[in-house]
């Protein structure tokens, strides 16, 4: 079943420092199936983390459709929808509220999806363990963890309301390489614990290949390749796949 | 920056330090009538212009009252009207520049435009223009400093709300299900509210002074109720004469707006402060 569809998303920017308009998201559609891991991979600025606030609902497409569950959503999204998809950004530290502590952002959202307080308040500690952080991390702010710690936090803060969908957008590119592992570990984990659909953005080719079921490449606001991770790899038919693959093997 | 030794070594030293001071200054200025020997309004044509002596320790004006009961009386004028226009002036500003930044559209550029109006014309002119309009006196004086004041909060407002607007912390705030209200005022105002706070506390001292400016031109306080600017008014015929008229309500000004500017910057440096460790 197809979780998630996105139809002709299409969205243009106009670039101050260019002086010309910047056609970020060109007729973009892909979907996503029920547990499912797909990838979407691409150079910097193709477009990759626009598909992702369009997704969410933070910023609104020009054109396209956009479902869950087949039900379609238009900008602004109703606020319900966050129960079923959740984000979680590259800059984890930037993803807190520097005067809140973690413990009570985490138990925030619980309550605003109608969590009773105290109850939220215990069940924080416990998705906090869950992702590896102990008691003590409830009552800390963001600028006293590191920014692997505040990614597992993130991670908390979005599975505290049970979401069938994660949107990742390049989570890991901000971490250094053994902290990169564990958190995708921990994401692994997690999908087969919840049963989570995630829709995993990044511009490591080497990285979605040993985690996704099925890849989308992405470049210049279209996306010019799909098809599942081996075949991808294996057997491109794009020209900028086969660039993209053969300068990770390079390296 | 080389180290300071003793008590002022650390910027909440200094704060706490500043903050005993206006405290001082605020009880002195209320417990004023307890202490002070003569009426403040009381005219002895047989002591006028006396220079400074026991019994008048500040000397007294060309109608013989005594200086320093209407110092000590008119501080309380002077400090509480300005605080009064840095709170007004600042919750309005800051409200509604927060709205502009937030809602932005056609309402964000009207208000602006408004502002900028307010902004074109040298400040003390337009305060003294809309005071001379209202009538002297001193909630007209308070008005007037507040019509004029708040645009500087708004459009610093204004400016905190959008740049926190863009923040990945707002919209992971979004994402966590935050009305667009909750949002507002959990998230944006909290942290858009240090540099307001440090303007504010920078405010006091220039609005003192544009008060007491009010007053010696005729359209704060009426005399013959004391103020520090309408006692420099008074004194300023007496001023080769009797210097003591002018000098004293001059002190009193330079060091109260001193002691307010060093507040201000003390709170400044302990806020800029957290936000250095915070980073």
């Amino acid at each position: 079943m197809r979780l998630m569809e996105a139809k002709n998303l299409d969205i243009s920017f106009f670039s101050g420092k260019a002086e010309r308009i910047v056609h970020a998201v060109n007729d973009v559609s892909f979907y996503l199936e029920e547990g499912e891991f797909l990838g979407l991979v691409g150079e910097s600025g193709c477009g990759k983390s626009t598909i992702a606030r369009i997704l969410s609902g933070l910023i609104k497409p020009d054109g396209g459709q956009i479902l869950y569950d087949g039900k379609e959503y238009s900008y602004p999204f109703s606020r319900q929808i966050y129960k079923t998809v959740q984000m979680i950004f590259q800059m984890p530290r930037d993803s807190f509220d520097p005067r809140r502590t973690i413990g009570s952002c985490i138990t925030d959202i619980q309550v605003n999806f109608g969590g009773n307080r105290d109850q939220a308040r215990e069940k924080t500690v416990q998705y906090l363990e869950r992702t590896g952080l102990g008691r003590e991390f409830v009552k800390k702010y963001p600028h006293q963890m590191s920014g692997g710690e505040c990614q597992r936090a993130a991670i908390a803060r979005a599975i505290a309301v049970q979401p069938k969908i994660l949107i990742c957008d390049e989570i890991t590119s901000a971490l250094d390489v053994s902290v990169q592992a564990q958190i995708v570990e921990l994401l692994q984990e997690l999908k087969e614990e919840m049963g989570l659909s995630v829709l995993f953005i990044s511009h490591d080719l080497a990285l979605v290949q040993g985690l996704c079921d099925r890849i989308l490449v992405m470049h210049d606001g279209v996306i010019v390749e799909e098809g599942k991770s081996g075949d991808v790899l294996h057997n491109p038919q794009n020209d900028y796949t086969k660039l993209l693959i053969s300068s990770v093997l390079e390296i | 920056m080389p180290k300071r030794r003793g008590f002022f070594r650390t910027p909440k030293a200094r704060f706490l330090f500043w903050l005993a001071v206006v405290g001082l200054l605020a009880v002195f200025a209320l417990a004023a009538p307890l202490f002070i020997r003569h009426d403040p309004l009381e005219v002895n044509l047989l002591q006028v212009t006396k220079a400074p002596s026991k019994e008048y320790i500040m000397g007294t004006d060309y109608i013989g009252r005594c200086i320093f009961c209407r110092l000590v009386k008119g501080a309380s004028r002077s400090i509480f009207a300005a605080c009064a226009v840095v709170a007004i002036t600042f919750v309005i500003g800051t409200a509604i520049g927060c709205l502009c930044g937030y809602i932005g559209g056609a309402f964000d550029t009207v208000v602006m435009r408004f502002v900028d109006a307010v902004q074109a014309f040298p400040s003390m002119v337009f305060t003294i223009s809309v005071a001379a309009m209202l009538g002297s006196g001193l909630l007209n004086c308070i008005i007037a400093m507040t019509a004029v004041g708040w645009t500087g909060y708004a459009r610093l407002a204004r400016s905190q709300v959008l740049t926190l607007k863009e923040k990945t912390f707002v919209s992971a705030a979004r994402i966590s299900g935050m009305s667009r209200t909750a949002i507002l005022f959990k998230t944006i105002l909290p942290n858009s509210l240090t540099p307001l706070v440090v303007s504010a506390s920078m405010h006091v001292g220039s609005a003192i002074l544009g008060f007491s400016g009010l007053s010696f031109l005729g359209l704060g306080t009426a005399p013959p109720f004391p103020e520090w600017g309408n006692m420099l008014n008074d004194g300023k015929a007496t001023l080769q004469t009797a210097p003591w008229t002018v000098i004293f309500p001059g002190l009193a000004i330079l060091i109260v707006v001193m002691i307010m500017g060093m507040f201000g910057d003390s709170i400044n440096e302990l806020l800029n402060l957290k936000k250095n460790v915070e980073q």
